[in-house]
C-alpha cells in the first residue's frame, strides 16, 4: 500500500506545476487533482518514451528524466504568472455550508468505502486478466513494452489494438514498488475517481453559485465515477474524458485559449487509454463544428488531443495491429444487423443498463431545464455522437451482438453518462437553488465566444 | 385594468406564472433527489460491516474458480520455469469451448514473461506445431504423455515437465 501511495503522491509532484501553468485561476483542489491526473498520464507516456527509444525500464532510466520534467515544471511555476482563484460570492447562510460540509463527508465516506472494495484483493475482472493487466505485466517483465507480444496476440480478448496509456500506468506503479502487484493498483482507481470530485465541485459551483447545490450534484454523479470495474479502462477514461470536456466547454464559453488547450490534453489522455477516447476526439470534432462560431480557431487550439490520438493510430498501424470490429465483412455484418434490428433490440431489454430512477430523475431533469439544455449543445453533441459511434460498433461486431452487448452496454453507457448527468444537473440547479438555498442565482453565464 | 386595455396590453397572467414558479424549482428537486437516490451505491457503505478478510480469498480465486486449484498450480509452475520459456498447457478434455479457452485466457496471465501457446485452437484441432515448440509443458489434473519432456515438479493440482535436452 505505502509504495502505490509513494507512486500517486510521486506522480502529484510531477503533474501539479503543471496543472498550475495550465490554468492559474483555478482552486488548490483543482490544481491537486488535475495535477495528479497530469501526472500518472506523463509518467505512462515516458515510459512509452523510453520504449520507442529501445532504453529498458527502470528507476534510473524512468527517474533521471521524471526528476527533470517535474522540476522543470515547479521552475517553470515559480516564474510564472500567479493568480488568484476567483473567489465564489459566499451568499449562503451557515447552515447551508454546514450542510455542505455533511454531503462531503458523505461522499467522504462513499469514497473510503469504495477504497475497501477496490483494494480488496487482485482484480477479478476477466478484462484484466486478459488484456489491460496482462499487458502491463508482460511489459513490465521486459521492462518495455513488447510490441512482438501484441503483433502476435491472436486471442480475442487480448485486444491487441487498444491504446496503452493504462497498462503504462500500472507499469508506472510496477517501477516505484519494485515488483508488479494486483491488490494495491486499486488506490490508483480510487485516486482517479477522487480527483474528479474537486473538478466536478468547481463547475457545478460556478453554475450554482452555492456549496450546498455543487455538493449535491457532486454526489449525484458519485455513482458514474466510482465505477466497480476496477482493473480496466472505463473509469480512467470516464473521468479524463469529463476533465477534458468541462475544460473545452470552459474555453467555448469564455473563449479561453487555455481552457481549450487544457482540455486538449485530457482529451488526449482520454484517447490514449480506450479506443472509444479516440472517438470520442472525433464527436468532440464534430460537437465543436456545429456549436462553436469558430471552429477552426477551436479545433486548431485543441492540437495536443489530436496529436495524441494521431499519434497513437500511428504506433498502432506501424506494428499492424488490427481491431477485430474492422475484420473483413464489415459492409455484410452492416447490413444484416440493420436488416434484422430484434438483433440489437431483443438482446438491450435484457441488457438495459440498470438504475431506473436515476434514469428517470435525468430525463425529468433534461425536460424541465430543456431551455438550459439547449445551451449546453456541446456536451450533447458529444454524447449523441458517443452514442451513434457505440451503436455502430455493435453494428458491425464480427461477434454475436447479444454477447456484445452482455458483456460491454453498461460499461459503455457509463461512458456518456457523466456528461448526460452533468448537462441535466447544470440546467436544474438554478431552479433547484431557490427552493433548497433561497433565491435564484443571477445568470452570470457569459454567452458563447463571438 | 382599464388602463391596460386602453392601452391595448395584454393583463398578465399571474395565476400561470406563479404556478410555473412553483412547479418547477419542486420537479427539478425532486430530479435532483431522484438522481442522488437511484444513482447511489449503497454497497460503499455496506462494505464497512462485510467480512473482507473473505472477501479477499473469494476475490484471489475468483477468475479462475472454474478450475478448482488452477491458480496455485500455475504460480507454482511460474516459480519453477524460466522469463521467455515458451510452456504448453495440457487441461482435461482438450476442447476450446469446453475448458481450453477458459484455461488457456488465465495462464497467459498467471505466466506472464513466458509464452503460452495453445495445443489447440478455438477449432479444436490439436496443434503438433506448438508441442514442438514447447520448452515446458504444465497439466493440470493430468499426466504428460510425450515422452520427450520428464517431469521436474508434480503436486496435487498438476505436472510440471521439461523438454530432455
Amino acid at each position: 500500500m505505502t509504495a502505490s501511495l509513494l507512486a500517486l503522491a510521486l506522480a502529484a509532484l510531477l503533474g501539479v506545476p503543471w496543472a498550475r501553468r495550465l490554468d492559474p485561476t483555478r482552486g488548490s483542489a483543482v490544481v491537486i487533482a488535475e495535477g495528479l491526473l497530469l501526472g500518472l498520464g506523463m509518467s505512462a507516456l515516458l515510459l512509452l518514451a523510453l520504449s520507442l527509444c529501445e532504453i529498458a525500464w527502470s528507476p534510473w532510466s524512468f527517474g533521471l528524466p521524471a526528476g527533470c520534467l517535474s522540476l522543470a515544471g515547479w521552475i517553470w511555476w515559480w516564474k510564472g504568472e500567479r493568480r488568484v482563484p476567483a473567489a465564489i460570492e459566499p451568499t449562503e447562510t451557515f447552515a447551508h455550508r454546514a450542510a455542505a460540509v455533511a454531503v462531503y463527508v458523505l461522499i467522504a465516506v462513499a469514497v473510503t468505502g469504495y477504497a475497501l472494495f477496490a483494494t480488496v484483493g487482485p482484480f477479478p475482472e476477466f478484462d484484466f486478466i486478459a488484456n489491460w493487466g496482462l499487458k502491463g505485466m508482460i511489459f513490465w517483465e521486459q521492462k518495455g513494452v513488447d510490441w512482438g507480444f501484441l503483433h502476435g496476440a491472436w486471442y480475442r480478448a487480448t485486444h491487441a489494438d487498444y491504446p496503452l496509456l493504462l497498462p503504462l500506468i500500472f507499469d508506472y506503479f510496477a517501477l516505484v514498488r519494485g515488483e508488479w502487484d494486483d491488490r494495491w493498483l486499486g488506490l490508483l482507481y480510487v485516486a482517479i475517481a477522487a480527483a474528479a470530485i474537486p473538478i466536478l465541485a468547481a463547475s457545478f459551483r460556478h453554475e450554482a453559485k452555492s456549496a450546498l447545490l455543487a455538493a449535491l450534484a457532486v454526489l449525484a454523479c458519485l455513482s458514474s465515477v466510482l465505477t466497480p470495474w476496477v482493473g480496466l479502462a472505463d473509469g480512467p477514461l470516464v473521468v479524463y474524458a469529463m476533465a477534458g470536456l468541462l475544460h473545452v466547454r470552459e474555453g467555448l464559453r469564455t473563449g479561453s485559449e487555455r481552457s481549450l488547450f487544457s482540455g486538449a490534453i485530457f482529451l488526449g489522455f482520454a484517447a490514449l487509454l480506450k479506443t472509444e477516447g479516440v472517438a470520442l476526439l472525433a464527436g468532440v470534432a464534430i460537437a465543436l463544428a456545429v456549436s462553436s462560431p469558430s471552429p477552426v480557431r477551436n479545433l486548431r487550439l485543441l492540437w495536443p488531443a489530436w496529436l495524441m490520438g494521431a499519434g497513437w493510430i500511428a504506433l498502432r498501424t506501424w506494428h499492424g495491429l488490427g481491431s477485430d470490429l474492422a475484420a473483413e465483412g464489415v459492409a455484410t455484418r452492416l447490413l444484416y444487423h440493420l436488416r434484422n434490428p430484434h438483433l440489437f433490440f431483443g438482446p438491450l431489454g435484457t441488457h438495459v443498463t440498470g438504475k431506473p430512477l436515476l434514469w428517470a430523475g435525468l430525463t425529468i431533469a433534461m425536460i424541465i431545464g430543456i431551455h438550459r439544455v439547449v445551451k449546453e449543445r456541446f456536451l450533447v453533441v458529444v454524447v449523441v455522437f458517443q452514442f451513434i459511434v457505440y451503436v455502430g460498433a455493435y453494428l458491425i461486431t464480427p461477434h454475436t451482438i447479444e454477447w456484445q452487448l452482455r458483456w460491454s452496454w453498461e460499461r459503455l453507457v457509463s461512458h456518456f453518462t457523466l456528461p448526460l448527468l452533468f448537462v441535466a444537473l447544470a440546467s436544474i440547479l438554478p431552479d433547484v437553488r431557490s427552493i433548497l438555498v433561497g433565491s435564484r442565482a443571477p445568470d452570470v453565464r457569459p454567452p458563447l465566444e463571438s | 385594468m382599464a388602463v391596460i386595455a386602453k392601452s391595448g396590453m395584454r393583463a398578465p397572467h399571474h395565476g400561470d406564472s406563479s404556478q410555473r414558479r412553483h412547479w418547477r424549482p419542486a420537479l427539478a428537486t425532486a430530479a435532483l433527489l431522484a438522481i442522488i437516490a437511484g444513482g447511489f451505491e449503497p454497497f460503499y457503505l455496506e462494505i464497512f460491516r462485510i467480512d473482507r478478510v473473505s472477501m479477499h480469498t473469494r476475490f484471489v480465486e475468483l477468475p479462475y474458480r472454474k478450475l478448482p486449484g488452477f491458480r496455485a498450480f500455475l504460480v507454482e509452475a511460474r516459480s519453477i520455469t524460466r522469463a521467455e520459456e515458451r510452456i504448453a498447457l495440457l487441461v482435461p478434455g482438450m476442447r476450446w469451448d469446453e475448458g481450453y479457452e477458459y484455461a488457456y485466457a488465465r495462464s497467459m496471465y498467471l505466466l506472464a514473461g513466458r509464452r503460452v501457446v495453445p495445443l489447440v485452437g478455438p477449432d479444436d484441432r490439436f496443434r503438433p506445431e506448438a508441442l514442438r515448440d514447447a520448452d515446458v509443458i504444465v497439466s493440470y489434473r493430468g499426466g504428460i504423455p510425450f515422452p520427450e519432456f520428464e517431469t521436474i515438479w508434480s503436486g496435487e493440482h498438476g505436472v510440471v515437465a521439461r523438454r530432455v535436452p
